[in-house]
């Protein structure tokens, strides 16, 4: 499966490297390697860890067609909770925004943003801001 | 679902002639209208709300953070939520799919570092020239979007700040090509 950033996924993260949410070396060590195993969705085991991998609700428990959250806990120095939303289309995976975990109203806040960012991807309206792996 | 996908259309056939029965029961649309007299009251820039709700008709997604916008009682939070309507209505004025240079892991630092510098600048200028309540009257963006938008390190858009450019009458502004989208 391909991978593709979005310009929100990178927007999200510049903003959270710039504040120091997590180290050069988590980015390396943990979130990018979590990030590419999406070229093997849904074949690795971690996708069927409900801490790390779920699908995403809206505020009334809808769940959002083809739309994910990636979970980290404990990152960076402040031992946060990071989450990456995450949209499924053919053999493709839209990275669409990172953020930290905060309280339920944030959280219904960021799933309403990823609603229309998966309803911008299915009519063809994004930038695409990085490519990894082949579409298979 | 958004409101066209809730449209069934039914149909009866009378001496011959077919009639197209609509049932769609227009109850989200109503609610997204009182959402906008609402919105009127706690004065928020007319042209906000009006592309607000087209921008909600069209998409489920932000119908539910003016949704969320107007059960919310907490006045920082009803500002975080502005600030997030605002964000969707650039992002779905976007009409086709574009591929823009790649940023690597390693230069991300150097373009917030470059971002903060234009933004502190931006903000000068505004400062200089009435603040951001009065940008906030003369772009029509409202006040809580603007102090996202100066705030935070993230990549600013072209329209963003050529509206605020012309607000404030800069002739000369410079726009770095590899993180202005």
């Amino acid at each position: 499966m391909e991978i593709i950033n979005t310009e929100w996924g990178l927007n999200s993260y510049i903003e959270l490297k710039s504040i120091r949410v997590f180290t050069d070396s988590e980015y390396r060590e943990v979130l990018k390697p979590d990030v590419m195993l999406l070229q093997d969705f849904p074949n690795n085991e971690k996708f069927t860890q409900n801490k790390f991998w779920s699908p995403a609700e809206d505020h009334s428990g809808k769940i959002i067609t083809d739309c994910y959250k990636m979970k980290w806990h404990q990152i960076g120095n402040g031992r946060i909770q990071l989450r990456l939303t995450v949209m499924i289309r053919g053999n493709q995976s839209f990275l669409c925004e990172a953020y930290v975990k905060g309280n339920e109203k944030t959280e219904k806040r960021k799933l309403a943003r990823l609603k229309t960012y998966a309803e911008l991807i299915r009519r063809d309206r994004y930038t695409v801001c990085g490519r990894w792996g082949k579409p298979t | 679902m958004t409101a066209q996908a809730k449209t069934k259309q039914h149909h009866t056939i009378s001496h011959g002639k077919i009639f197209f029965k609509n049932n769609h029961d227009y109850s989200n649309e109503v609610k997204l209208f009182k959402i906008a007299a609402q919105m009127e009251k706690e004065h928020l820039p007319n042209i906000f709300i009006v592309t607000a709700i087209k921008t909600a008709l069209e998409f489920e997604g932000v119908a539910d953070l003016l949704n969320l916008w107007s059960e919310e009682d907490e006045k920082t939070e009803k500002e975080e939520i502005i600030s997030d309507i605002q964000d969707m209505i650039d992002a779905c004025n976007q009409k086709e799919t574009s591929e823009e240079i790649y940023v690597k892991f390693n230069d991300l630092a150097a373009i917030a570092k470059n971002i903060r510098a234009f933004k502190d600048s931006l903000y000068q200028k505004v400062m200089e020239q009435g603040g951001i309540s009065k940008l906030a009257e003369l772009t029509g963006i409202p006040q809580p979007s603007l102090s996202r938008f100066f705030n935070s390190n993230a990549m600013p858009r072209r329209a963003t700040v050529l509206k605020i450019a012309k607000a404030l009458n800069l002739d000369e502004i410079k726009i770095d090509i590899l993180w202005c989208r």
